[in-house]
C-alpha cells in the first residue's frame, strides 16, 4: 500500500517537471534540453538550505524556486544570442556542465557519494515532514497547485503573447511588445517549478546523488512531453502518467529488472517514433513544435 | 611526459574527426540533429564485439562486417523515420526528437540483448611502439592508421569528385540541388551510408582500446558534435581540426588537472564556442534569421 | 516632419570579408498627414531603412528622428510604443491565434500580459480584455462595414483565411495600437487584384479619418501614383530624387535606372 504512495509522490513530481517542461518547450517554443538540470540544482540548493536551516515549507518553496530560476537567465540568455538548432546544443551544453559541476565539485556536493540524511521540510516551521502519507499529501498540493497555475499560464494574456511570439517574434516586437522579458519569463517560471519538485525529491527521499540529474533524465522528461501532448495542461500531465505508470504495469509481467528497465526505455523511445509521426502534438496535447 | 599527452589527444583527436565527419555528413546536408547517432555507434562497437568475441571472426573481418551493418542501420535511420517524416513535412525540431526516440530503442534493445556491463574485445596485453620518448599503443596505431586513411580518402573524395562535389551541393543548397536534377533521396541514402561507415569506423578502433557498455554513445556523440562545432559547422574539412583540437585539450586537461574534469572542457569549449564564434574556427559565419 | 532620417550610411561585411556599403547617405523626411512613397530597385535597401527606422538593425551611422526623438539607441518594442507601427513584408495574421487574439495582441494597451498577472489583478485583467475586443470590433466595423462576415468570424484560427484575405486584416490590426505613424512594406504584393482596390481604400480612410501617416514601399507603380502623395527613390545607397509623386515616376533619369524606360 505505500508503494502506490510512492508512485504517487513521483507522479506528482513528474507532473511539475514536464508541465515546466512544457512552458518553455510547448507554449514558447524553445526546445530545452536542460530540465533535469534545474531538477537537480533545485535538489542540491533546497538541501543546503534544509540541512543548514531547518527551512520551513513557505521559505524552502520561496528561496529555491528564486535561486533556480536565476540559474535560467543562462538559458535565457542563450536563446537571445542563439537560435535554432544552436540554442538546443547551448541548453544540452548548461544541463552536462551543471552535471559535470554537480559530480565533480566534491567539496560541495560531495559528488558521487551523493548527500545522505537530509531532514524533512518543516511544515509551519515545527513539524518535520517524513514518510510516504506526508510526501504524498505535500506533492499532491503542489501538483494541483502546478496545474492551477499553469492553467492560469495558458488561458492568460500572457498564454497569448508566447503563442504570438513562437508564430512570430519579430511581428510580436513591432507591435510594441518586449519579446525577450516573455521568454525570460517562461524560463524563469519553468525553472522555478523544476527546483521545487527537486526539493521536494531531496526530502521525500532524504538521499540525493548526481545520477539523478542527468542529460538522459532531461530526455526523459521532453520525452514525457511530447508523447503526452504539448500545449496545454492535459498533455503533460497524462506524459507525467504514461512514464511513471508504464513502468508498474511492466512489473507485472514478470520480468527480471534490469531487462524490464531497458523494455520500459525501448517503449519511450517506440512510442515517440511514433507520436512523432503519427501525431506531433503529442496525444493530448495540441500544439507542434515549430 | 608531456609530448605523450599531446600525442595522445591527437590520437583521440582523430577520432573525434571521424565522428565529427559522421555527425556532419547529416547535419550539414539535412540539418538534422542526428542524435541517433550514438545509437548508431553503440550499434558498431556491440556488432563489432559480438563478431569478434562471441562468433570468433577474425578482428579486421569482425570489424568490416560490422561496420557493413552499422552502415545499414543508417541508412535504415533515413529511409525508416526520417523520410517518412520529411513527407510529413515535419520540422527540424521534431525530427530530431524522434532521433532520440531512435536511439533510445537502439541502446536499450542492445541492452536487452547484451546487459548493461562493460565489455571488452581484446584481452590480451599488446605491443607497444616507442618512438623515442613517446608510446604508441597497437590499438592507438591502428586508430591512427584506419583515422588518417579515411579522412584523407573522404577529403579527396569530396573535394575532387563528383560525387563530393554533390554532397557539397547538397549541403549548400538543398533545393537549388533537387532543381537541377539531381536524385535528392538517394544522394540522402549515400550521406547516411557514408555517415553510418565512418561512425563504424571510429566506434570499431575506439573500442578495441577501451571496450563497450551501452550507455557510451552519448559522451562520444558530444565530444563529435563539440568538435564539429569549434571547427567550424558547414564544412567538412574543419571537423579535423575541430577534432584534433578537441583532442588535445582534453588530454592538456588531465595533464594539468585531473581526468574528471575533462569533460568539463568539452562543454565549457562548447558554450564557448555558441556564445563567442559560433561559425567555429573556420566555418561560414551564417547569417541568424 | 513627423519622421526625419538624416544621413543613414550602412554597410555589410560577408562571409569573405567583403565590405558592401547598401546605405550612402539616406536623407529622409516624411510629411504628417500624408502619404510617402519609397520606391527603388530590388536589394537597394528599402526593406533594410524600414528595419533601421523600426529599430530592428542597429548597425548604422546617422540620425532617424521621430515626432523629435531620436531612436538610434531605441530597442524596437520601445520604439513601437512610441507610436510607429509596421507591415513587414508578406505580412499576415499570426498563425495559430484566431482573428480576434491577433487583434488583441497588437493592442497598444499590455495590461495582462505579464505571467500571474491575470491571476493577481484578474478584476483588472478581464476589464481590459473586454475593453479590448470592443476595441477590435470597432476598428472592424470601421473598416469592413457593421455587417462584415468578420465580424463573424472573430474566433476563427488565421490560417482559415486566405492570403489576400489576411493582409487586408493584418492593416486593419495596425489600427489597434494607436499609432501615428505606419510603415508598410509591399502592402499589395502577392495579393489578388481583387483585393488591391480595398488595400487603397484601408490605407486612406487611415490617413484622411484617423490622421495616421503613411510611410510605403512598393513595386506596384500603379498603386503608387494612385495613393502617394510624395515619392522618394532609393538608388545607390542615396534617394536620387524626392517630390510629388507624379514628378518623381515621369523623371526621366528615375525612369530610366528604375524603370529601364
Amino acid at each position: 500500500m505505500e508503494y502506490v504512495f510512492h508512485i504517487a509522490i513521483m507522479l506528482n513530481i513528474y507532473i511539475m517537471l514536464v508541465l515546466s517542461a512544457n512552458l518553455t518547450t510547448g507554449m514558447a517554443n524553445l526546445l530545452t534540453m536542460c530540465q533535469a538540470a534545474f531538477y537537480g540544482i533545485g535538489a542540491y540548493i533546497g538541501t543546503f538550505f534544509l540541512m543548514q536551516f531547518h527551512c520551513p515549507l513557505v521559505v524552502i518553496i520561496a528561496v529555491v524556486s528564486l535561486v533556480t530560476g536565476l540559474f535560467s537567465f543562462v538559458v535565457s540568455y542563450a536563446s537571445v544570442k542563439l537560435k535554432g538548432d544552436y540554442f538546443v546544443l547551448a541548453s544540452m551544453g548548461f544541463q552536462l556542465i551543471v552535471y559535470t559541476i554537480l559530480y565533480n565539485w566534491i567539496p560541495v556536493t560531495r559528488g558521487p557519494y551523493g548527500i545522505p540524511g537530509i531532514p524533512g521540510i518543516r511544515l509551519f516551521g515545527i513539524w518535520e515532514l517524513s514518510g510516504v502519507y506526508a510526501y504524498f499529501a505535500l506533492s499532491l498540493v503542489l501538483a494541483v497547485v502546478a496545474i492551477l497555475l499553469f492553467n492560469n499560464l495558458h488561458d492568460s494574456p500572457y498564454g497569448r503573447t508566447l503563442r504570438a511570439i513562437k508564430a512570430d517574434e519579430l511581428m510580436v516586437q513591432s507591435m510594441g511588445r518586449n519579446t525577450l522579458a516573455a521568454k525570460a519569463w517562461a524560463f524563469f517560471i519553468s525553472a522555478a517549478v523544476a527546483g521545487v519538485a527537486g526539493v521536494v525529491y531531496a526530502a521525500y527521499v532524504s538521499y540525493i546523488d548526481p545520477t539523478s540529474f542527468t542529460l538522459n533524465e532531461s530526455i526523459f522528461i521532453i520525452s514525457a512531453l511530447f508523447i503526452g501532448g504539448i500545449g496545454n495542461v492535459k498533455g503533460p500531465v497524462f506524459g507525467a502518467l504514461f512514464v511513471v505508470l508504464l513502468p508498474e504495469l511492466l512489473r507485472f509481467v514478470g520480468l527480471p529488472d534490469a531487462v524490464a528497465a531497458n523494455l520500459r526505455q525501448v517503449i519511450y523511445g517506440l512510442s515517440l517514433i511514433l507520436v512523432v509521426y503519427f501525431r506531433p502534438q503529442g496525444l493530448f496535447g495540441k500544439m507542434v513544435l515549430k | 611526459m608531456f609530448a605523450q599527452f599531446i600525442v595522445n589527444g591527437l590520437i583521440t583527436g582523430l577520432l573525434y574527426s571521424l565522428l565529427a565527419i559522421g555527425f556532419a555528413l547529416v547535419y550539414n546536408t539535412t540539418r538534422i540533429f542526428h542524435i541517433a547517432a550514438a545509437g548508431i555507434y553503440v550499434f558498431a562497437a556491440y556488432a563489432f564485439w559480438w563478431l569478434a568475441v562471441k562468433c570468433g571472426i577474425p578482428l579486421l573481418l569482425a570489424a568490416i562486417l560490422a561496420i557493413a551493418l552499422t552502415m545499414g542501420l543508417s541508412l535504415f535511420s533515413e529511409v525508416g523515420v526520417y523520410r517518412p517524416l520529411r513527407g510529413k513535412k515535419s520540422s527540424l525540431s521534431v525530427t530530431m526528437i524522434a532521433s532520440i526516440g531512435l536511439m533510445t530503442v537502439i541502446v536499450n534493445l542492445i541492452a536487452m540483448v547484451f546487459g548493461n556491463e562493460t565489455k571488452v574485445v581484446e584481452t590480451a596485453i599488446l605491443k607497444t611502439y616507442s618512438l623515442g620518448n613517446l608510446i604508441i599503443t597497437t590499438p592507438q596505431l591502428y586508430q591512427i592508421i584506419v583515422s588518417v586513411v579515411a579522412i584523407t580518402a573522404f577529403l579527396i573524395l569530396l573535394g575532387r569528385t563528383r560525387l563530393g562535389l554533390r554532397v557539397r551541393a547538397l549541403s549548400a543548397d538543398e533545393s537549388l540541388f533537387e532543381s537541377l536534377g539531381y536524385d535528392k533521396q538517394r544522394a540522402f541514402s549515400l550521406v547516411f551510408l557514408a555517415s553510418g561507415l565512418f561512425i563504424g569506423l571510429a566506434s570499431c578502433a575506439l573500442v578495441y582500446d577501451v571496450g563497450l557498455d551501452p550507455n557510451m554513445g552519448m559522451t562520444v556523440l558530444i565530444n563529435a558534435m563539440v568538435a564539429m562545432i569549434i571547427g567550424g559547422a558547414g564544412r567538412f574539412g574543419t571537423c579535423v581540426a575541430g577534432g584534433l583540437l578537441l583532442g588535445v585539450l582534453q588530454s592538456l586537461t588531465v595533464y594539468c588537472f585531473a581526468s574528471n574534469w575533462q569533460n568539463a572542457i568539452t562543454f565549457a569549449l562548447l558554450l564557448g564556442f555558441l556564445f563567442l564564434r559560433p561559425q567555429g574556427i573556420a566555418g561560414y559565419k551564417q547569417r541568424v534569421v | 516632419m513627423l519622421l526625419e532620417i538624416k544621413d543613414i550610411k550602412m554597410s555589410f561585411t560577408s562571409a569573405h570579408n567583403e565590405t558592401f556599403n547598401l546605405l550612402k547617405g539616406v536623407d529622409l523626411g516624411v510629411e504628417a498627414g500624408r502619404i510617402t512613397a519609397l520606391v527603388g530597385g530590388n536589394g537597394a535597401g528599402k526593406t533594410t531603412l524600414f528595419n533601421i527606422i523600426t529599430g530592428f538593425e542597429k548597425g548604422y551611422s546617422g540620425d532617424v528622428i521621430f515626432e523629435g526623438n531620436n531612436l538610434n539607441k531605441i530597442s524596437p518594442h520601445k520604439i513601437s510604443l512610441m507610436g510607429i507601427g509596421r507591415l513587414f513584408q508578406g505580412g499576415q495574421l499570426l498563425e495559430g491565434l484566431t482573428l480576434m487574439e491577433n487583434m488583441k495582441v497588437a493592442s497598444d494597451d499590455e495590461t495582462g500580459e505579464r505571467p500571474f498577472e491575470s491571476l493577481l489583478k484578474a478584476r483588472k485583467v478581464k476589464q481590459k480584455e473586454v475593453a479590448k475586443e470592443a476595441q477590435a470590433r470597432a476598428v472592424l466595423e470601421r473598416i469592413f462595414g457593421t455587417d462584415s462576415k468578420y465580424l463573424q468570424m472573430l474566433d476563427t484560427e488565421a490560417s482559415a483565411f486566405s492570403y489576400g484575405e489576411q493582409r487586408l486584416l493584418s492593416l486593419a490590426r495596425l489600427l489597434m495600437g494607436g499609432d501615428r505613424l505606419l510603415l508598410l512594406d509591399e502592402p499589395t504584393s502577392g495579393v489578388n487584384p481583387v483585393y488591391i482596390a480595398t488595400i487603397e481604400r484601408i490605407i486612406r480612410e487611415m490617413v484622411e479619418k484617423e490622421g495616421i501617416t503613411v510611410l510605403l514601399i512598393e513595386h506596384n507603380m500603379q498603386f503608387v501614383r494612385k495613393i502617394a502623395d510624395t515619392c522618394a527613390y532609393l538608388d545607390d545607397g542615396v534617394i536620387s530624387k524626392v517630390g510629388p509623386t507624379a514628378e518623381v515616376l515621369d523623371d526621366k533619369s528615375v525612369r530610366n535606372s528604375y524603370l529601364g524606360l
